[in-house]
């Protein structure tokens, strides 16, 4: 089933960004959420996370809605925020395991999954380290660590590559992949559309709180006449096209 | 680590940093100020209560009005302790059942204990005044203590129910949430007029008064007790909920940071646009270091609420004291001068920590001379203002004893404590 929205309006106190957002990341998607600053990509990520209370709309998730049941709906996603937040007081070590603990998950059969993440992204041996001695690649390494091993029914990441090396980006793609071909749903935002539209299923546009395009990459690109690899470009001719209304 | 056990964590982790914290705060500067403060409380409540034998005297609105108003700033300490973390929104958002079950309500059970111990104590700071006003036989103070904890008790519930994003049908929605009015309201003016009510009241109406109350509260305990239906459908707000831990951190941090330097502090600033013309007159001519200095001092939160509290203190302690013994007051006023000078040091250090600043090419002669030049720019009203203080209350022959004392402490504040200390804090 994985996750519907349906005319989502909502927003912080007094501010409604959304209006009548609808989309879908069905199982087994990848949805790339895409618009520019300001559009509305954080505060839909905010609601999805259960962060902030829908003023219209519904949020669905296996067919569990978020404000019927929360814990039910937020135990089974996953987050990546855009900027790494971290205990100072917990190793790398502990993260992770109380990560596992509050999404009721064994320990002993998660630690494996989380063993080969660590091995994967290099911080196999960094398991006492504290978040003071972290560089701010590996702060997000964790961040991943944490989501992927939970292997939960959606994986929701903000601008997954931000302050990657490219070995890492590599692995995080596959990663996603990985998610995907098991079933889990996969919700990101990212402003790479090129390197995006190489594995995303779908680009949802948000344009001032609104959805302006959900469709293929192809479709996408097709729309604006540009070829795949221009699509970094997009944004571009939404400013022109913005500077042309106005 | 698990999520059952991560309260009591945080809890002996919170107490084990103030432990230490308050090893910094018992160093000389806070003896000082204890032996000082508590001494002239001490002496100056003793005076009162002797002083004034006459029944008009304690049955004066005026003891009603202070006794509440007393009561009322009580009812403003122990607020929710709940050890929330900014990374909590990442880690537990996934289980807010249990968090809200289980954690929350140990946290619950602390925040009660803590509230209870400081009504408690200012219940007994203010019981003898209480004894010879109306409130003069057991049974109405003891009500008195009911009412004030039980008050307390509901304010707790209702902090912790504005952590929970409700479905609207279930949320009784009067203000938008941390409302100004509605902080005046369940805060001051409901407590403020039961309170004088309470006072008022004759032993047998006020027997019967405590029933009413008890079952009043409880109605209201039930509307905001977390049963277990409820709490599936409640979530956590995490923002609200981790911005709230983190401001209640800040209040606890703040009360150390008066007396003691406290590592790691957060920073918060106010832009204060009304200081705006005050600053550009004072920093019109002047070096750029001294500008940075005095506009991250006026846009400070910590430094400069700090530095107000300060001196307001010394001039309650010298009126308090005004028939003391002169070296009392001179080395209050010292006292108060030098205290000003030591919360103001960190903003040379941390202004001295940022990038751009190190990159100004100005010799470290010139800097310390512009931060001397700021601590002077308060120096100089504090000195004149206790001055004008002393010249009231005091024989006019002592007051330019005191003048000069502060302006010895001043001197010596600038030509040997501030160099030496920012020397000894420049690693």
């Amino acid at each position: 089933m994985g996750l519907k929205i349906n005319n989502l309006s909502g927003g912080y106190a007094g501010n409604n960004v959304l209006k009548n957002v609808t989309f879908d990341v069905p199982d087994g998607n990848i949805v790339a959420l895409i618009g520019l600053n300001g559009a509305g990509k954080s505060t839909t990520i905010n609601h999805i996370i259960g962060e902030l209370q829908p003023q219209m709309g519904t949020i669905e998730l296996n067919g569990i809605n978020l404000v019927q049941d929360p814990t039910g709906f937020k135990s089974q996603i996953a987050y990546i925020p855009e900027q790494p937040i971290l205990y100072d007081e917990l190793t790398l070590g502990e993260h992770l395991h109380l990560m596992l603990a509050a999404h009721n998950i064994d320990d002993e059969i998660a630690w494996q999954r989380a063993e080969q993440l660590l091995k994967r992204f290099r911080l196999d041996d960094k398991l006492h380290w504290l978040p003071v001695h972290f560089s701010k690649g590996m702060r997000q390494k964790v961040m991943l660590i944490s989501a992927f091993m939970l292997d939960a029914p959606l994986i929701i990441i903000d601008e997954p590559f931000l302050g990657l090396d490219t070995v890492a980006q590599k692995d995080v793609v596959k990663l996603i992949h990985e998610q995907a071909n098991k079933g889990n749903s996969v919700l990101m935002t990212t402003h790479l559309l090129a390197s995006a539209a190489e594995f995303v299923d779908q680009f949802v546009v948000l344009h001032d709180g609104k959805s302006r395009f959900i469709g293929t990459p192809q479709a996408l690109a097709e729309e604006n006449q540009l070829q795949l690899d221009q699509l970094d470009d997009f944004f571009d001719l939404v400013q022109r096209e913005l500077a042309d209304e106005s | 680590m698990k999520v059952d056990s991560l309260f009591q964590e945080r809890l002996r982790r919170a107490q084990k940093t103030n432990v230490r914290y308050l090893r910094l705060l018992f160093n000389d500067h806070f003896i000082l100020f204890l032996m000082i403060a508590l001494g002239a409380g001490i002496l100056g409540y003793r005076d009162l209560l002797t002083a004034h034998q006459s029944v008009t005297y304690w049955h004066s609105i005026w003891w009603q009005a202070i006794s509440i108003v007393w009561l009322l700033v009580g009812l403003q300490f122990g607020n929710l302790v709940t050890y929330f973390k900014p990374a909590d929104r990442l880690y537990l958002f996934a289980n807010d059942h249990d968090i809200i079950k289980s954690y929350l309500a140990m946290a619950m059970r602390l925040s009660a204990f803590y509230a209870s111990v400081w009504q408690m104590i200012f219940i007994a700071v203010i019981a003898p005044i209480l004894w010879r006003m109306d409130v003069d036989n057991w049974s109405r103070l003891f009500f008195l203590i009911i009412f004030v904890i039980s008050y307390k008790m509901l304010l707790l519930m209702y902090e912790r129910d504005k952590l929970f994003l409700k479905s609207r049908r279930l949320t009784i929605a009067i203000f938008e949430p941390d409302a100004i009015a509605e902080k005046i309201l369940f805060r001051f003016l409901v407590p403020g007029t039961l309170l004088a009510f309470i006072i008022g009241l004759s032993t047998d109406q006020s027997n019967v008064m405590v029933i009413i109350w008890l079952l009043f509260a409880g109605i209201v305990v039930r509307y905001f007790a977390v049963t277990e239906s409820k709490s599936q459908l409640f979530a956590i707000d995490w923002l609200r909920a981790t911005s709230q831990a983190q401001v209640q951190q800040q209040r606890t941090l703040h009360f150390f940071a008066l007396f003691a330097e406290v590592p790691h502090q957060p920073k918060t600033i106010k832009r204060r646009r009304y200081l705006d013309s005050l600053l550009k007159r004072l920093t019109k001519g002047q070096g750029s270091l001294f500008q940075l200095f005095l506009t991250r001092l006026a846009r400070d939160t910590e430094i400069l609420p700090l530095i107000i509290r300060l001196f307001l203190v010394g001039v309650v302690l010298v009126i308090a004291l005004k028939s003391a013994p002169l070296w009392l007051i001179m080395i209050i006023a010292a006292a108060v001068l030098y205290l000003i000078t030591f919360q103001m040091l960190p903003l040379y250090d941390d202004t001295q920590k940022n990038l751009w600043t190190r990159l100004i090419p100005i010799s470290k002669v010139e800097r310390l001379k512009s931060f001397a030049r700021v601590q002077m720019i308060v120096a100089i009203p504090v000195i004149l203002m206790m001055f004008v203080i002393v010249l009231f209350i005091r024989p006019l022959n002592e007051t330019p004893v005191i003048l000069v004392t502060m302006l010895i402490v001043e001197f010596i504040m600038l030509k040997f404590y501030i160099p030496k200390n920012s020397h000894k804090n420049k690693k």
